[in-house]
């Protein structure tokens, strides 16, 4: 049986992780392949390296390794989003708006599109993250 | 990188920092936890997540379907 891992009191993603999310995300008509592991598995390492011990430095870097990326063929701004949400969600957390006018779901994609087109810096995405992460009490 | 030991088709439970995925192959049949992969060493396996982590997934990409989709089209 597969066991979740922690750090810092942070779910840890994994390649099997990042490999089924990525698969679900997929159309049918598009190619799921990995187009560079070793930065896949480089990706993954990087938010537990022991540099980031918040959970929203955590997401900034996903983010940035992911959708700032072309680590797999297609999609990659997609599983961004779904990586850096799983991370969230299995470590107690959510992301909340930041006023009444913002709906999540479209900031992040806002997001994505900036980390992607290179107009974000680390920073700028983390402190985006420390904006709206939110403890999540079930 | 984590020691999560991960279930494998056959043989001991790999390490999850040994491994290097290179292809994504598909979904197995009956099985919604586990996916086919071939490593970059050329060995096709199976590995799981977690249902937890599995409902996690499927709660963003449920959420997310219209940015998805946006972002699929551009």
């Amino acid at each position: 049986m597969s066991e979740d891992r922690f750090v810092d009191g942070h779910y840890v993603v994994t390649q099997t992780d990042a490999a089924m999310a990525h698969l679900r995300i997929c159309r049918p008509d598009e190619d799921p392949s990995v187009l560079i592991p070793d930065q896949l598995a480089g990706a993954l390492a990087r938010p537990y390296c022991g540099f980031f011990p918040q959970l929203h430095q955590k997401a900034a870097v996903l983010m940035d390794s992911f959708a700032g990326s072309q680590i797999f063929v297609t999609a990659n701004k997609r599983t961004a989003i779904a990586l850096v949400d799983l991370l969230i969600q299995r470590s107690g957390y959510r992301l909340c708006p930041i006023d009444a006018s913002e709906r999540i779901t479209v900031a992040s994609e806002q997001l994505s599109k900036g980390v992607g087109g290179r107009e974000m810096k680390l920073e700028d995405i983390t402190e985006w993250y420390r904006l709206r992460l939110r403890r999540f009490v079930a | 990188m984590t020691d999560r030991p991960i279930v494998q088709t056959g043989g001991e439970p790999e390490m999850e920092k040994s491994l290097n995925i290179a292809q994504i192959l598909g979904p197995v049949s009956g099985d919604p936890l586990s996916l086919r992969v071939k490593l970059q060493d050329g060995t096709v396996t199976s590995l799981s997540v977690t249902a937890a982590t599995s409902a996690a997934i499927d709660v963003t990409i449920f959420e997310y379907h219209d940015v998805f989709v946006r972002l699929a089209n551009e």
